[in-house]
């Protein structure tokens, strides 16, 4: 609120100012405050929270009389992204339900322009849709789009059009340009919300959506609250239509619940909100208790008179059983009867709605129809334009119907007004329309479909009825309503009189559908014949269904499990959404029951495929069944694999089932558990086989198969290169250390040769000259030493360069390759996965473990307790580590590292050994090779030592420290705090470091890389974000990549490139300093010789120190100097120089560019003796 | 009597082991997977099964990184055993007082309900904890003898 301005809140001079304040002025204020912020929206919302809300209900109605507030002073603007909705909307929520409603009532009326604007196009909208003109479907959306913003209404829609008119992958396509906007949550919901929508075209919406409880339920679970206006929206609607076993949801008899819902849903679109309300209003007419009732009805009243499509629920008989019911049917006939409206036949029109009508095909929009057709068919009597005398109508109705909640006297007024503005028959006429749906609702509505709100007068619906209340039911109905084929219809049905069903003039399929219906308990046979003659009969798609549901429910109590499989299979075949009508669950659970031999049907394992894809939302822990079954019809047709199916395929199995059997059955993770394979990578080599037959076998979907095998075997490649690529950690290359060697000491061993050769002629001499006195025996030992110190400096200058050398020394590989990074986060990331462990703040102390405490606990002893033992569990983590890097995986001579493990002392024993066989080497090479094939035995037992280290003494020291945690914390007793949690994740810890060790042992052999393929960069990007992501399980960096694909490179390189992509990684985990998700951009591309690598992140702003930017900048470019190869920290990027240009052996040129919020580093590499 | 252990962890592995000490009639062999685990079960005859609940599909080997990891592999085990009607009694041993949001009381009547012809109880591992040992010992006795 700006300074000043002449708000609500600031008037008057006493306390809350108002009774100083006569109407007038607080009417002028209240006008005054509105125009000068241009803010309808947050004027409201101060006036509400800070006034008596009646006193203000009067000024803000009467300043709804304003033109500037109708108007809307500074209007809606339409959203341009989800991001944009819900920013005005910062007040506290209101404190009672009554000012949530008036601020909602207020808010609506001020849009209601533009509502009653989208409602004709929504109107539009189901109107074409239901004809299936799905092109003025689009073009619909494009116009609600472009006139409103975004909307939820239009995502959803807009998915449920791209899923029935185009299929899934226009669908998925759709999903996935909107992630961005809507993360992938938001996005599942929406989807959610459009399968419901399509079912309730198609079937039953109560069962579906009770299907889909867990689902809804496990999504809002981890609902995000920056996006809380979206996801309210829909749970909401979860909690309306997903009622409890009571039938009443909690949100309908909690006022406070309700209010606070209210407020959130305030932060939508204009539209949503719009939706959300009526839909509320509409269920609490027929869930909500009177209180609530009470509450609502004068503001959905004072709507009414606004918004076009504002209904006015009231009925006992709704109220009482509150469900929802649909007529699935109704579809195809409206459709007819929507052809014959828009031709302007209404007489036409009338004709289907009354035949339809003595048949009870109630449908909502169809006495819309009806109800326009009449209005159309009278208005040369008595109207010029049907609109104004609607509204009319509606306002007298609502002051009546504010009035009295009686329904029978707003009856009476209805016929009244009707009666004056229409001929007497025509108001007759619609008045008995009206009456068939008033025993379940009042509706005064122009447009909209409506379809949620309908409920109509079906045998379904009666069957819940309870029978001693019958007569008293019908008796109750208006004439002349008790008498119709529909009720007879009805009452028979709910008698399960089968002769007087039989009698009744009405249709064949729909007697013997409910004949069926009725002789399933008793004589399931007799309903299986009934439904096998109309089956073929039945074109309408959802009735289609309905009747094969009840063929597989009569089949189960048959016994039939077989029969029961094969129409449910090919049910869903035709429609997926049989899933929820057609006994899924019973067929499941009567397969998992082992009691049925049903080896040798194809339908078995298919059925498992639908009820856990298609069914379940949720992995169920009895997917095992699945497998079971899957290997049970192999072992019954005689193969092993699948893919010997194709080769010899079943007789007794159509194309289509096999097609579906191995599309949807033959999975990975139904495959995995089979005996046939030994191994993942042989159950992946499997289903790409499948694949590539699928893409023949089921055209219209060969494009899904084709990427699907491509992913499968980018996957396949990258787990073995990954695996490969962690296992060649140690490499020697011998041929650049002898180069080196032959550099550095050959001089001295020709000076060494020399003076050996030389001494031993003068031995020789002695000893020829026999002269013993002369012997110079003195001289002789002085002599003799000195050549074997000089020996003893080359092996030890030479054993110096194996170990040292910042090219091709031993101690860069551990560095690069081991020290630098991963080693630590894998070792670590075992007990940060389970939160066991923190990471330390800039202070250097551990952070407090939250994890294991409930939200608003205080602080307390036990915590600082708690919070001490974690700090010293990480320490402990982290001191072994420490250990490890520091002192064990280190070169041990005679003067450096006592504990390295790498040990290359060299012992007088080892220059005896050497100088006694001196001289049996030829050339200065002879003595090299020996040399260089000691120091790789050496090398070698270094390798078996630590890896017995791991696995043994390091698993003994973690699995210490996790018995002292396990003890420390079983003393402690808070209600804060989860030991049974903590005490699991203990236990996966105990597994996760021993199994870890294991594999980080592997890494100690040493190895030759040549044994790689050659490869795409792409490549291995991928093996580099995989092991990464996997060893900062707790810090993942979402990586986009741009990469020319025709680099490929050749299979030695593989090691290095992709160590140079995990330092470049680990530089993002590590020094970007962002709080949120990590996130970085690699780009590859070839210019003429060289291959530009660049890699851009965001940072922390003012996170980079670029004094020391510059520093590694010079040093970069001052190469020769390579100390820093070997140090340990820093950004690695010397590290990745050292990678390029000794171990590729490549030109480089290494530039750091960045900015107060973005890091990155270009890399050219020069192509020569890389790429393939 | 035959013995075969289906147990991932190494440390734990061992500690069993050391558990069965006391029977020196016995010979023991042991898996560290489902997948392994059940090859052999089908392919041998064993008299009792101490089975881990929480496994990886396959054996981690220097080229085999195991597959995704079962939560409930030993049940899925008993699930076969039960299926392929393969006589031998289970115990089942785990670290874990919780699966997928199911207990470890929870679990054991709905094993043994599910599997009463195989299965025999549970034993709760706990290195930091006594009582294990004799548990086990206890139940491998009952089964013996």
């Amino acid at each position: 609120m700006t300074q000043g301005a002449a708000s609500p809140e600031n008037m008057g001079g006493t306390e809350r100012g108002t009774d100083m304040l006569t109407f007038k002025q607080k009417y002028n204020a209240s006008k005054k405050y509105i125009i000068e912020q241009k803010n309808i929206k947050r004027g409201i919302a101060s006036l509400i929270y800070n006034y008596d809300p009646d006193k203000i209900k009067k000024i803000t109605y009467a300043l709804c009389g304003e033109a500037f507030f109708r108007k809307g002073v500074s209007g809606y603007n339409k959203p341009g992204s989800f991001a944009d909705i819900g920013k005005s909307i910062n007040m506290p929520p209101f404190p009672d339900l009554r000012r949530s409603l008036l601020w909602y009532t207020l808010d609506l009326i001020s849009g209601s322009g533009q509502i009653n604007a989208f409602l004709s196009l929504k109107s539009r909208y189901d109107h074409e849709f239901l004809r299936s003109n799905y092109e003025m479907c689009d073009k619909l959306l494009e116009e609600c789009n472009k006139g409103f913003g975004w909307s939820l209404w239009e995502i959803e829609n807009r998915i449920a059009l791209l899923s029935e008119r185009d299929g899934f992958d226009a669908q998925k396509k759709y999903v996935d340009s909107l992630v961005d906007e809507v993360n992938n949550k938001g996005i599942n919901v929406c989807i959610l919300n459009c399968q419901s929508m399509l079912c309730e075209q198609r079937a039953n919406i109560s069962t579906y959506l009770k299907r889909r409880h867990d689902e809804y339920n496990r999504l809002f679970a981890k609902v995000d609250d920056s996006r809380l206006f979206m996801y309210e929206y829909v749970k909401y609607r979860t909690h309306v239509y997903l009622l409890d076993d009571s039938g009443k949801s909690k949100i309908y008899s909690d006022p406070g619940l309700l209010n606070m819902f209210l407020f959130q849903c305030q932060r939508n679109a204009l539209i949503d909100r719009y939706l959300i309300f009526s839909d509320i209003v509409a269920d609490v007419f027929s869930v909500g208790d009177d209180k609530l009732r009470q509450e609502f009805l004068p503001y959905v009243v004072d709507l009414s008179g606004h918004i076009h499509d504002m209904i006015l629920v009231n009925t006992a008989f709704y109220q009482k059983n509150g469900y929802y019911a649909f007529y699935p049917e109704g579809s195809e006939n409206i459709r007819r009867a929507f052809d014959m409206y828009s031709a302007g036949d209404y007489e036409g029109c009338m004709e289907i709605a009354r035949e339809l009508l003595n048949q009870s095909e109630i449908y909502f929009p169809l006495v819309q129809l009806c109800a326009k057709c009449l209005i159309y068919l009278g208005k040369e009597v008595t109207l010029t334009e049907d609109q104004p005398i609607i509204e009319r109508i509606i306002q007298k109705l609502k002051q009546r119907f504010s009035r009295s909640s009686n329904i029978d006297e707003v009856q009476a007024d209805l016929i009244k007004i009707l009666s004056t503005h229409l001929s007497s028959n025509w108001a007759k006429e619609l008045l008995t329309i009206l009456s068939k749906v008033n025993s379940h609702f009042l509706v005064l509505e122009e447009t909209g479909a409506a379809v949620n709100y309908s409920a109509v007068t079906t045998p379904d619906i009666l069957f819940d009825f309870p029978a001693a209340n019958l007569d008293g039911f019908i008796s109750q109905l208006p004439e002349p309503f008790a008498d119709s084929v529909s009720i007879r219809f009805s009452m028979a049905v709910r008698k399960k009189d089968l002769g007087a069903i039989k009698e009744l003039d009405i249709d064949e399929v729909r007697k013997s559908r409910y004949s069926a219906l009725i002789l399933l308990d008793k004589d399931p046979n007799a309903a299986i014949e009934l439904l096998n003659s109309i089956k073929g009969r039945v074109k309408v798609g959802a009735l289609s269904q309905e009747v094969d549901a009840l063929l597989v429910n009569a089949y189960l109590r048959t016994g039939d499990l077989l029969s029961a499989m094969d129409l449910f299979v090919h049910a869903f075949y035709d429609n997926v959404n049989f899933t929820y009508i057609g006994c899924t669950d019973q067929i499941f659970q009567k397969i998992k029951s082992g009691k049925y031999s049903i080896n040798s049907s194809i339908f078995a394992p298919l059925v498992c495929a639908i009820y856990f894809n298609h069914y379940l939302p949720q992995k169920d822990r009895d997917d095992v069944v699945w497998h079971i079954c899957y290997d049970e019809y192999l072992e019954y047709r005689g193969v092993k694999k699948p893919t010997e199916l194709i080769d010899d395929p079943p007789g007794d199995v159509s194309d289509l089932d096999l097609t579906h059997f191995l599309a949807e059955v033959c999975v990975p993770n139904v495959m995995d558990r089979s005996l046939a394979f030994d191994s993942y990578d042989e159950v992946l080599n499997e289903r790409i086989s499948i694949c590539e037959t699928l893409v023949k076998r089921d055209p219209n979907y060969a494009d899904k198969y084709a990427d699907e095998a491509k992913r499968l075997n980018n996957s396949l490649l990258v787990r073995l290169a990954k695996k490969k690529v962690e296992n060649s950690k140690v490499y020697i290359d011998t041929e650049g250390l002898r180069v080196i060697i032959y550099k550095n000491v050959c001089e001295d061993y020709e000076r060494y040769v020399d003076y050996e050769m030389n001494s031993i002629k003068y031995i020789m001499q002695l000893f020829d000259d026999n002269d013993s006195d002369n012997f110079g025996l003195e001289n002789f030992h002085l002599k003799l030493f000195s050549a074997r110190e000089m020996l003893s400096a080359i092996i030890k200058q030479t054993r110096d360069i194996f170990v040292a050398d910042n090219r091709y020394g031993l101690d860069g590989c551990l560095s690069v390759r081991i020290r630098h990074g991963t080693l630590e986060s894998q070792l670590r990331s075992c007990f940060e996965r389970h939160k066991l462990v923190t990471a330390k703040d800039v202070g250097g102390q551990y952070r407090s473990n939250n994890y294991w405490y409930v939200d608003g606990q205080p602080r307390s002893e036990t915590r600082s307790k708690v919070d001490q033992i974690f700090s010293q569990f990480s320490a402990k983590v982290d001191e072994i580590i420490l250990h490890l890097k520091r002192d064990v995986i280190q070169i041990k001579t005679e003067k450096k590292n006592p504990q390295g493990l790498f040990d290359f002392t060299i012992n007088d024993y080892f220059i005896d050994d050497a100088y006694s066989k001196s001289r049996e080497y030829y050339s200065f090479d002879d003595l090299v090779s020996d040399l260089l094939q000691t120091y790789l035995v050496y090398t070698n037992n270094s390798l078996s030592a630590v890896r017995s280290l791991l696995v043994d003494k390091i698993d003994k020291d973690f699995q210490r420290i996790l018995n002292e945690l396990e003890l420390q914390i079983r003393g402690i007793n808070s209600k804060h705090f989860s030991v049974a949690g903590l005490r699991a994740q203990i236990a996966s810890a105990r597994t996760d470091i021993s199994t870890e060790l294991n594999n980080i042992s592997e890494w100690f052999r040493l190895t030759q890389p040549d044994s790689f393929s050659d490869y795409g960069l792409s490549i291995a990007v991928s093996i580099s974000r995989e092991i990464m992501n996997y060893s900062h399980s707790n810090r993942t960096v979402d990586i986009t990549e741009e990469i020319d694909q025709s680099i490929i490179l050749q299979g030695r390189t593989m090691p290095n490139i992709v160590e140079i992509f995990k330092i470049l990684i680990d530089n993002v985990i590590k020094h970007s300093g962002v709080d949120g998700k990590l996130a970085a951009a690699i780009c590859a591309t070839r210019e003429k010789d060289k291959i530009v690598i660049t890699m851009k992140n965001p940072v922390k702003p003012n996170k980079i120190d670029h004094r020391q930017i510059r520093e590694v900048e010079d040093r970069l470019r001052a190469w020769e100097n390579q100390d820093y190869t070997s140090r340990e920290g820093g950004s690695g990027l010397y590290k990745i120089k050292k990678l390029i240009s000794v171990d590729l052996g490549c030109g480089n040129n290494i530039k750091i560019k960045c900015s107060d919020d973005s890091f990155s580093v270009q890399i050219e590499v020069e192509t020569r003796g890389i790429l393939v | 009597m035959n013995v075969i252990i289906l147990e991932d962890d190494l440390n734990k592995l061992a500690s069993i082991r050391g558990a069965l000490e006391s029977f020196p009639e016995i010979n023991i062999q042991s898996n560290m997977s489902y997948h392994s685990g059940l090859n052999i079960l089908l392919s041998q005859k064993f008299d009792l099964l101490l089975l881990d609940m929480t496994m990886p599909i396959y054996d981690i080997k220097a080229q085999e990184t195991g597959g995704r990891t079962l939560p409930l592999a030993g049940r899925d085990i008993l699930f076969q055993l039960s299926r392929r009607k393969i006589k031998i009694k289970v115990i089942v041993v785990t670290q874990y007082e919780d699966f997928d949001g199911l207990s470890l009381v929870e679990l054991d009547r709905e094993l043994s309900s599910e599997f009463p012809e195989h299965y025999v109880g549970y034993v709760y591992y706990n290195i930091t904890q006594e009582g294990w040992q004799e548990k086990l010992v206890e139940m491998i006795s009952d089964e013996i003898y």
